[in-house]
């Protein structure tokens, strides 16, 4: 998939609580306050503790912590993926 | 000095002079006005207040006056003036005293920027605030004109003005605004309540202001830490019920509620997440007032006991 190739990165400029399966996330930059669920916002950790932008697959499994995640997963982390992007939060980075 | 300290024609003749100054909160207003409803409705919602000297700084100059030419005559309007300049469209004629609230309440909110200020209305009781943020409509003004009446102490029933640097609340006691229903609502709820005359047909519907009670004025420099946060909402035949509200979804509410929040960027948002984690966040429907106000008793009641 196309998205196996394009990479992510979390955006520079947030702030964040979280707090049991909320995190709320404040994008200086835009200066919009987003509310996220649980898994967004592992994703969005996730991406901000990397040290350089990663692609899909290589962020489903270290979230998972198995080797080869299943399509579902896959899909499911992609649109959450798409969800942050189109608010600002993750950059989107094509090869 | 007092408002009620001035005699009538002095208090007037200051709004026709340099302005009456008008100690609300954090700011001083010099307001100017040749209209009785403003002089008359100043003479009686803000008679507790600090009236300082004509030489004190003021943050804010403002009047509100007929506009000139016609229109002082044919269907007569009022307008609002800060700094010279109308930010609002004129109103028709009889609204003078509640223009000069809604211009008030601008003020503040638009300037005020050392602040962190919600549209929320906030009371306090053993040193513990109750915020109320709420877009019109919701029954805010209600519950805290209720609660007001039942031993809480008016901060604001419009502005929750936060101080950054220290987390607390910031009290603004001024009339508070009421409309429609719940002005009869509550002048049977608290008869001792002191009404000025219902302005009808406003964009609000029907409004009347009530004078905010002499010991929260008395009390204007005594902030408050806040304790609770409370999304409520009237229901006409619902029972009262509280409902834990979620971290998170709270503080949406209060950003979605600030006035100011984007002047502050990261601050507003740090700002406004330290204030959540101060406090317990619920949602609220009711119907019934006497026991909305029972509920909150109980619960503030309970807070002291556990401190």
């Amino acid at each position: 998939m196309s998205g196996s190739l394009r990479r992510y990165a979390a955006a520079d400029s947030m702030r964040w609580r979280r707090w049991n399966d909320e995190m709320v996330v404040h994008d200086a930059a835009s200066c919009t306050t987003h509310l996220l669920d649980g898994g967004a916002g592992e994703v969005l950790v996730s991406l901000r503790d990397a040290p350089h932008a990663l692609d899909a697959d290589t962020l489903c499994r270290r979230l998972l912590g198995i080797d080869a995640p299943d399509d579902n997963a896959r899909l499911m982390l992609e649109e959450t993926l798409q969800r942050l992007a189109q608010v600002g939060l993750v950059v989107a980075i094509d090869p | 000095m007092k408002v009620a300290d001035l005699a009538p024609q002095a208090l007037r003749a200051r709004l026709q002079g340099a302005g009456l100054r008008l100690r609300t909160g954090p700011a001083v207003f010099a307001v100017r006005s040749r209209l009785d409803a403003v002089a008359d409705g100043i003479a009686l919602h803000y008679a507790e207040h600090d009236s300082p000297g004509e030489d004190t700084f003021s943050d804010f100059h403002v009047s509100v006056d007929r506009p000139r030419g016609l229109r002082r005559w044919w269907r007569p309007q009022v307008r609002f003036l800060f700094d010279g300049e109308s930010p609002f469209t004129p109103l028709p004629g009889d609204q003078g005293f509640p223009m000069l609230e809604w211009g008030l309440n601008w003020c503040l909110y638009s300037h005020l920027h050392r602040y962190v200020i919600l549209h929320a209305a906030v009371i306090e009781r053993g040193g513990r605030a109750l915020i109320l943020p709420a877009p019109p409509g919701s029954g805010k003004s209600t519950l805290a004109a209720g609660l007001v009446w039942r031993g809480w102490r008016l901060l604001s029933d419009e502005l929750t003005v936060i101080d950054p640097a220290r987390g607390d609340l910031v009290p603004v006691p001024r009339p508070v605004s009421l409309k429609n229903a719940s002005i009869e609502a509550i002048r049977a709820f608290a008869p001792q309540a002191r009404f000025g005359p219902v302005v009808h047909e406003t964009t609000k519907g029907s409004v009347a202001h009530f004078s905010p009670p002499a010991d929260a004025v008395r009390r204007a420099t005594e902030r408050a830490l806040p304790a609770w946060i409370v999304l409520p909402r009237y229901v006409a035949g619902a029972p009262t019920a509280l409902t834990p509200l979620s971290r998170g979804r709270a503080l949406m509410a209060l950003v979605d509620n600030a006035f100011n929040y984007n002047v502050h960027g990261v601050r507003g948002f740090e700002t406004l997440a330290d204030l959540v984690e101060r406090c317990e966040a619920f949602e609220f429907s009711y119907s019934r007032l006497e026991d909305a106000t029972a509920l909150f008793n109980r619960l503030a009641a309970s807070a002291a006991l556990r401190a």
